[in-house]
């Protein structure tokens, strides 16, 4: 067996040991470990076992992800999902649609201190999904909105899958961070539009809310400023050089969990609650990391990526073409595939063939920009019907609901993002323009 | 069987959540260290090192994460493509995953413990603090054994009982 059969191998072995329920994880592990102990014999495997596990783990780059995900578990038990849901409500909710319009505003300066999708969606359903309901929102909008909105979470910066693909691709945390931003944006906009049409077409379904005085809105908004700042210290602070990323996380976290003291009542009880969610996700972060780590080096030794790109360079086909069927991959994968995961097996095979096309840009401008792609791709994933990670969670929580008006009502966020997703392909400036990279 | 099952299933959670949550107030520390180290370097006194003790914490705290998250069944699983399979069918996959997990899981662990005996024989010692590399590998291990103690707890769980707690964590 050559070494490029052994690295298709691992590919097919992950295919195989995922589709056996097996841990995202450990698929990872096992078919690393056995890839590299097949081409280079078990002692060398061990002799990296024996520093790599606690030397991923205490890396200094990496230890951003467990601060960030306090962060998010600071904003998630201290409250602040309801308040900065009101915040928005105050401004949006009198219009028609106007609360799925504020669940979408919520979910954004939610997703500015989170950064993961699914606690993103989980948090913000358990305030804006009743009040959704109770105001006579159909079942098909209210989940649908907040499915899409929950992917505010990891487009908006901070953003563990982002974080994640800068150290996986040797980019600056703050870049990518920044070259989110116009994308955020457009996707908070693109979703705005969407509950807009929807309750253009069927008014029944999005009726206006109460109207609130102008002090009122004022003094529902007042947790809306201190998220704001939070977020123009972290990712400003990233970006502007003033601190590294992850000083910029354990500001970022100390200062939500500030604010989670003082303006949510947070006590030793949801401090522990806080503490135990990282400590679970951090987890089964590292371990699928670690599997990356083994995977992807066992890859590189199999030389499979690069005999790869060779091919593709040699099918001689248009560059825009092959990033469409790179996204379309994507795409398709996320459907069934845990997203990290997805991202960290394919990186490996798809950055080789990705800077080896022609596109017009430096190669720091492509990594960006196809990041962002990335990201995007690995959202939509999240919310396509039907297996969108968000929708299950959701529909866990939202029991009245049934399954089929979830995919309903998440439609249009679908389109909305294939929409983003093809104004980014063609325009990558969209994500470039800010971050002033050459 | 079962009340035995179900005493060491409570032993389990009490330990692994207390480890859990030393590793979070380790991490915590390392947040607030973070914090200081930045403001004293704003005011032109920068700790030497700084990076270093994050790097020690963040290690210790991340392993000690681990068990907590074995006995959660917090990895992520993806069970669309057997979602038609009978229940035994399910059953068997996921002890065989789980006895695969354990062996893996002994495997870290023991390369591990190996790898700090190496950094003592060594007598590696960090750039600036110069602390020994084998402090961190000898206060990871001791979680370390305790997360190849839940994956084999784990393991005799899913032999033991038809339907194990479906515990879904996820990244996105």
């Amino acid at each position: 067996m050559s070494s490029y059969d052994i690295g298709v191998a691992m590919f097919a072995g992950v295919v195989v040991l995922l589709a056996l329920r097996v841990p995202v994880a450990l698929a990872m592990l096992l078919s690393g470990g056995l890839g590299y102990a097949a081409i280079t014999g078990p002692e060398p495997l061990l002799n990296t076992l024996k520093t790599l596990t606690f030397s991923r783990f205490s890396s200094y780059t990496l230890s951003i992800i467990p601060l960030f995900l306090l962060m998010g578990e600071f904003a998630t038990k201290g409250g602040l999902n309801r308040s900065l849901f009101q915040g928005a409500r105050a401004w949006l909710g009198h219009r028609r649609g106007g609360l799925a319009m504020a669940t979408i505003g919520g979910c954004a300066a939610f997703g500015a201190l989170c950064g993961s999708s699914l606690a993103t969606a989980a948090t913000m359903t358990q305030v804006a999904g009743p009040e959704m309901r109770r105001h006579g929102y159909s079942g098909a909008l209210a989940t649908g909105t907040l499915a899409g909105g929950g992917t505010l979470g990891i487009l908006i910066p901070p953003s563990v899958i982002l974080v994640i693909y800068a150290i996986y691709t040797e980019q600056s945390i703050g870049n990518l961070f920044i070259a989110a931003i116009i994308p955020g944006i457009l996707a908070v906009l693109g979703y705005m539009l969407v509950v807009w049409i929807y309750a253009r077409l069927s008014p029944g379904e999005a009726p206006a809310a109460e109207r609130f005085s102008l002090s009122r809105r004022l003094r529902d908004s007042r947790d809306l400023w201190p998220t704001a700042v939070i977020f123009v210290i972290v990712v400003g602070g990233i970006y502007g050089g003033w601190f590294s990323p992850t000083e910029a996380s354990a500001i970022g976290a100390f200062s939500v969990g500030v604010l989670a003291v003082v303006l949510g009542g947070m006590r030793w009880k949801g401090f522990c609650e806080a503490i135990l969610g990282t400590a679970q996700t951090t987890a089964f972060i590292f371990l699928i990391l670690l599997g990356a780590e083994l995977f992807s080096a066992a890859l590189a030794l199999s030389r499979m990526p690069n005999e790869l790109s060779v091919q593709v360079a040699a099918l001689d086909m248009s560059p825009l073409l092959i990033i469409a069927i790179i996204l379309a991959i994507y795409l398709a994968l996320g459907c069934v595939l845990e997203s990290l995961a997805m991202v960290l097996l394919t990186l490996p095979v798809f950055i080789p063939v990705v800077l080896s096309l022609d596109l017009g840009m430096s190669e720091a401008q492509t990594m960006i920009w196809f990041g962002i792609l990335v990201l995007i791709a690995v959202e939509v994933g999240m919310i396509s019907p039907p297996f969108g990670l968000n929708l299950f969670v959701i529909n866990k929580m939202a029991r009245d609901v049934p399954m089929i008006q979830t995919y309903k009502g998440v439609i249009g966020f679908c389109l909305s993002d294939a929409l983003r997703l093809a104004l980014l392909v063609a325009f990558p400036g969209l994500c470039l323009w800010l971050t002033g990279v050459r | 069987m079962n009340t035995t099952l179900v005493a060491w299933r409570g032993r389990l959670d009490r330990t692994t959540r207390i480890v859990a949550l030393f590793g979070g107030l380790v991490l915590t520390a390392a947040m607030l260290f973070t914090v200081v180290a930045v403001c004293m370097s704003a005011l032109g006194h920068p700790i030497l090192g700084d990076i270093e003790i994050v790097e020690f914490a963040a290690g210790v705290a991340v392993m000690c994460f681990m068990p907590y998250c074995q006995m959660q069944y917090g990895h992520v699983t993806i069970t669309t493509f057997t979602a038609w399979a009978p229940g035994a069918i399910k059953w068997g996959l996921d002890l065989l995953a789980s006895v695969a997990f354990a062996l893996v899981i002994g495997v870290l662990a023991w390369q591990l413990i190996i790898g700090g005996f190496d950094a003592y024989d060594r007598g590696r010692i960090s750039m600036f603090l110069r602390l020994p590399h084998w402090w961190g590998f000898a206060l990871a291990s001791l979680p370390a054994v305790l997360w190849v103690v839940s994956a084999v707890f784990i393991v005799i769980e899913r032999a033991f009982r038809a339907t194990p707690p479906e515990l879904e964590g996820a990244s996105g």
